[in-house]
């Protein structure tokens, strides 16, 4: 019974470490509470359309998996300039989860779009990347728009493929 | 004839419906570019007088009707700086960005001012919005000094970053939103956009000259003179490149060869290397790179000249897996991508000639290099920032 018990105390303690981290935003194959989604892009330099592209895109995205629920806040922060805003302590109450997006253009047309998925701890939880250049072939140079559209369904693929991974 | 006068009527007043759409239409128009020109001296004239509610009634209504631009949103920022009313939230990428095309402007400005023979070659209208938007300067970096003055800012604060840049007192800006110690938002969004610069790769191309100098039995093979040229990309510390070079003159002294079952004595050396090469970058100033070396590739000799022309002309070629390691710098020439280079390498070589003369020894290779290496995107980023 001794040996029982002293087996039980570290996984009591495991398991709440792992709720702490990760339970806040998966339960039963879903997301419990809203995760807040941000962008941080350098395509659009300058140009707002390539940034509400973007925004479609990966909503349009999320939505389809239908794996989160998601609450945009349109503005362009990343991980560490988040923390630091004002927005932090407001959304630190009502957050599952931060879900960060960032985007450049390494080349004149090819996208390269990371999501970083944080719980309310902000503990990185999984990462997910896709970069146009290694991970789509095009026949001629591609307009970025169209490589918008592939950097988004191949970074939401990659996502949600970790993250049911993640929840078994 | 009722018909006909009804049909009349309704042509009438379709008319002159048509023409009541037309005119308030043209009376509707807004000219954005007419009120940014008239806001570029009327702020100004409104701050003098002391009225600073009608700049923001009139910032509202510029706003409004051509929607924000970066003079007007300039003017907001430091009025509601100035009020206590600015909302740091507010402060995401875009607005860093702002910044950064306020230090652009500020930068053309100086350039401009102290460049009159640009100035004078501006046509007529484009010297007179120059004379406005550097007057306009003029007045928003003497309000934003008047609220640094006014104020007593903490070394840390975002507002006082942002007044800085607004001031034209762009290397302040610069030294406080590069300060790490300085958790604000402006520093993070700095620290994102410089570590994001950094990360980008580098291209590199370049030709090389040298000399290869063989020891042990294969010194009989002489030193010879190298001419080649590399490409390649360095991402972080690594660089790879793909090398190919020749190396000529002929031995200084003869060497054997068997041949068909013939031992032929022969001066004729024609080599080359073409290798994958790796460098780990040691140590990087802004105008040195040090970089330890390492490669792998074929080397190769031509002992008898072949001749295409000549059916029966003997040809003989001695190759060997060519392992190297080595130390090289490179120096950059006035904050340019380009640089000149020097290497030197030890060579694992192993020449094999069966029945002929021992080529057993490695060999030292010094080589010259003339080339460029660099991201246009990247050192045009860092240098925007002042990030050396």
């Amino acid at each position: 019974m001794k040996k029982i018990t002293i087996a039980l105390i570290p996984i009591l303690f495991v398991s709440c470490s792992w709720y702490g981290t990760h339970g806040r935003i998966y339960q039963n194959n879903r997301v419990s509470g809203k995760v807040i989604l941000m962008f941080h892009n350098r395509i659009s330099n300058g140009f707002e359309d390539h940034h509400n592209m973007l925004v479609g895109e990966v909503l349009d995205n999320l939505e389809e998996k239908n794996l989160l629920n998601i609450e945009y806040l349109d503005r362009q922060y990343n991980a560490l300039t988040f923390k630091r805003s004002p927005y932090f302590a407001e959304y630190k109450q009502v957050a599952a989860g931060y879900l960060f997006v960032t985007a450049y253009s390494p080349n004149f047309s090819d996208v390269d779009l990371k999501m970083e998925l944080y719980d309310s701890n902000f503990n990185l939880v999984l990462t997910a990347h896709h970069n146009t250049f290694w991970g789509n072939s095009y026949f001629f140079p591609p307009y970025i728009a169209r490589t918008i559209k592939d950097a988004a369904r191949g970074a939401v693929k990659a996502f949600d493929r970790k993250l049911i991974k993640l929840n078994h | 004839m009722k018909g006909l006068y009804v049909f009349l009527m309704l042509l009438g007043c379709n008319l002159a419906l048509a023409q009541v759409d037309f005119e308030n239409r043209i009376r509707s128009k807004v000219d954005c570019e007419d009120i940014s020109y008239t806001a570029l001296s009327l702020i100004p004239e409104f701050y003098y007088k002391n009225q600073k509610d009608s700049i923001i009634h009139f910032i509202r209504y510029w706003e409004e009707k051509c929607g924000e631009s970066h003079f007007s949103k300039e003017i907001r920022v430091l009025y509601e700086i100035d009020r206590e009313v600015f909302d740091e939230k507010e402060i995401d990428l875009q607005f860093f960005q702002h910044l950064l095309d306020q230090v652009d402007y500020i930068d053309y400005m100086v350039f401009l001012d102290s460049n009159s023979q640009v100035v004078n070659i501006l046509s007529g209208a484009e010297k007179s919005e120059y004379y406005q938007i550097s007057e306009f300067h003029l007045f928003t970096s003497l309000w934003a000094q008047e609220i640094l003055d006014k104020h007593d800012f903490t070394a840390c604060s975002d507002k006082r970053d942002i007044l800085l840049a607004y001031a034209g007192r762009v290397d302040e800006f610069f030294e406080s939103v590069g300060n790490n110690a300085c958790e604000t938002i402006l520093n993070g969004f700095y620290i994102s956009e410089v570590s994001r610069l950094k990360s980008l790769g580098e291209g590199e191309f370049g030709v090389l000259t040298g000399i290869w100098k063989p020891f042990n039995n294969a010194a009989a093979l002489g030193v010879h003179p190298s001419l080649g040229f590399y490409f390649g990309h360095q991402k972080g510390k690594v660089l790879f490149d793909i090398t190919m070079l020749m190396r000529f003159v002929k031995s200084p002294s003869s060497y054997t060869v068997v041949y068909e079952d013939s031992l032929i004595s022969t001066r004729h050396f024609f080599g080359g290397y073409i290798g994958l090469d790796v460098g780990y970058e040691l140590l990087r100033t802004p105008s040195t790179r040090v970089y330890l070396l390492g490669g792998i590739g074929y080397d190769g000799f031509e002992a008898l000249e072949s001749d295409p022309d000549v059916d029966d002309e003997p040809s003989r070629s001695i190759g060997s897996l060519n392992l190297n390691t080595g130390l090289g710098g490179k120096w950059f020439l006035n904050d340019s991508m380009g640089y000149l280079g020097l290497e030197l390498r030890y060579n694992f070589v192993n020449y094999n000639n069966p029945g002929g003369t021992d080529f057993t020894g490695n060999a030292l290779s010094v080589r010259l290099l003339v080339g460029i290496l660099g991201n246009y995107t990247k050192q045009t980023g860092l240098r925007s920032l002042r990030h050396e």
